[in-house]
């Protein structure tokens, strides 16, 4: 057996832990699906009644936050569980392994895009019962699906990042609050156009928007080329920058 | 590896942390087959040595070799030939018993890796506890468990950092079974330990590691002697690592 084909078994097997960790723990199920179900439901019966977002019916607006945020949460656990192999010693045993370096962290990334993105599957049926109506194409669909495959990539990599660098599993949690904070002043549960002029003006540049406005014109049947182009480069630019920080922080931990 | 080969080969070697000098040219040399315990105070660079010769951390010089292999040039062939139990139990506590040892035999490549793990599960008494999540193991499974997991392939050279810490004598004693069945198969086994009785209950060899380099190292009597002639492994080893008066 070559040695590649090794390392893409190991990277299955490595996955498939990381699956039975997201899959035995009720507080990641309750944090990743349960809470972003949650905040649909009160936002489109709740304070969607109140919410003027002009043609576009809010539950057709909000969808794609609520996915977002799904994908968000998931990352925060990629960033517990780096850090609980990196602190307890599982990690190091790995790293004594014949095992590929990029095997180890691909286990990591493979589970939280394969449970995430399940997790946004079952958020978008939930979506569809209660009442969302996209109105994609088929163009709208591969770019729905292509956005939300490179967010699912993009954040487990912040993940990862952030596991490597906190001290703690507390920590790690916590460097990721920030993605977080960002949905919320982004266009996903509210146009921006609503918003005081300076926040409308962070709101608009910051990577969140675009990749809601693209994820949503998509849904609803017009594709916007550009917000769809620059939340793609915020994603790749993710990658690639928190790829850096993770080799940085995995090289500093080892030193 | 042919049985001239020593099992572990270092040389001159050297590690710094920052401006701490941790190993300040470190000569060893065990035989294929020697069990050989590693002593030292606290901060003595005995885990450091372990790191650097499982290929867990880069030495800034001098050369190690384990089964015949550089450990600098080589390192995807040294993972094939050593095992490692490091001072934390190395288990995830969310697997079963026989989970964890199910995918260690995994990415070693075993043949069978299920039957592999139940015989593993039986050897070191955990068939009742098999299907319990690790997690609630008391401490002494956690290591046996930890120690079976690091047997999967029979690696040559089976590094044990302090793998008897914070066991209960229980735990310890079970610990020692496993070493001496480890032994008897022919494994090289490397161990550091703080517990004097516990390096001559289970070590052929013994190398007393002080400031960085191997003050003594050889049989029982030998230790003794390089000491001056102390009456027991204890007092020697405070004389040796420059302890003997502040006790």
């Amino acid at each position: 057996m070559s040695a590649q084909w090794h390392a893409f078994a190991d990277l299955a097997t490595l996955t498939g832990r990381m699956l039975k960790h997201n899959i035995r723990s009720v507080d990641t199920i309750m944090t990743v699906l349960g809470m972003p179900l949650m905040i649909l439901l009160a936002f489109v019966f709740v304070l969607g009644g109140a919410m003027d977002t002009g043609p576009v019916r809010y539950v057709d607006f909000v969808v794609p936050v609520v996915l977002v945020f799904c994908i968000t949460n998931g990352a925060a656990y990629t960033a517990f569980r780096v850090n609980r192999d990196a602190t307890d010693g599982m990690s190091a045993r790995f790293r004594t392994m014949p095992i590929a370096r990029w095997a180890i962290t691909g286990g990591h990334m493979g589970a939280a895009v394969v449970a995430n993105g399940a997790s946004v599957a079952a958020l978008m049926g939930v979506a569809l019962l209660i009442g969302y109506r996209p109105h994609a194409t088929w163009m709208g669909w591969v770019v729905t699906v292509a956005l939300l495959m490179a967010t699912l990539t993009a954040f487990a990599a912040v993940g990862v990042a952030c596991g490597l660098a906190a001290k703690t599993d507390e920590g790690a949690i916590m460097f990721m609050y920030p993605l977080m904070g960002l949905l919320f002043v982004s266009s996903g549960f509210a146009p921006t156009s609503t918003m005081p002029v300076p926040l409308r003006s962070f709101a608009d540049h910051q990577p969140m928007t675009p990749l809601i406005n693209a994820i949503r014109g998509a849904q609803l049947g017009h594709v916007d080329a550009g917000a769809t182009w620059v939340a793609l480069a915020w994603l790749v630019g993710f990658i690639v920058v928190f790829s850096a920080l993770a080799t940085a922080a995995g090289r500093h931990r080892r030193a | 590896m042919a049985d001239d080969v020593p099992a572990v080969q270092v040389t001159a070697l050297r590690k710094a942390f920052g401006r701490q000098e941790v190993l300040r040219g470190l000569d060893l040399e065990v035989p294929a087959g020697e069990v050989l315990a590693l002593l030292g105070a606290n901060g003595a660079g005995k885990t450091t040595t372990v790191s650097i010769l499982t290929t867990l951390l880069k030495a800034d010089g001098g050369t190690a070799r384990v089964a015949g292999l550089d450990v600098a040039r080589e390192p995807a062939r040294v993972r094939q030939a050593v095992t490692v139990t490091g001072q934390n139990v190395a288990v995830d506590a969310v697997l079963t018993g026989l989970e964890n040892l199910t995918l260690i035999a995994r990415l070693r490549h075993v043949p069978a890796p299920k039957q592999v793990a139940a015989g593993l599960v039986e050897r070191f008494g955990l068939a009742d506890a098999a299907c319990r999540r690790a997690g609630t193991y008391s401490g002494g499974m956690k290591r046996r468990l930890d120690i079976a997991m690091s047997l999967i392939g029979d690696p040559q050279v089976v590094f044990l950092d302090e793998p008897t810490t914070g066991l209960d004598p229980g735990g310890r004693r079970e610990v020692w079974v496993a070493v001496d069945a480890m032994a008897a198969r022919g494994r090289t086994i490397i161990l550091t330990t703080q517990y004097m009785e516990e390096a001559a209950r289970l070590a052929g060899t013994m190398a007393v590691l002080h400031d960085g380099v191997a003050v003594a190292t050889g049989r029982h009597e030998e230790i003794l002697r390089a000491a001056g002639g102390a009456a027991d492994l204890e007092t020697a080893f405070l004389r040796l690592t420059g302890q003997e008066e502040t006790r």
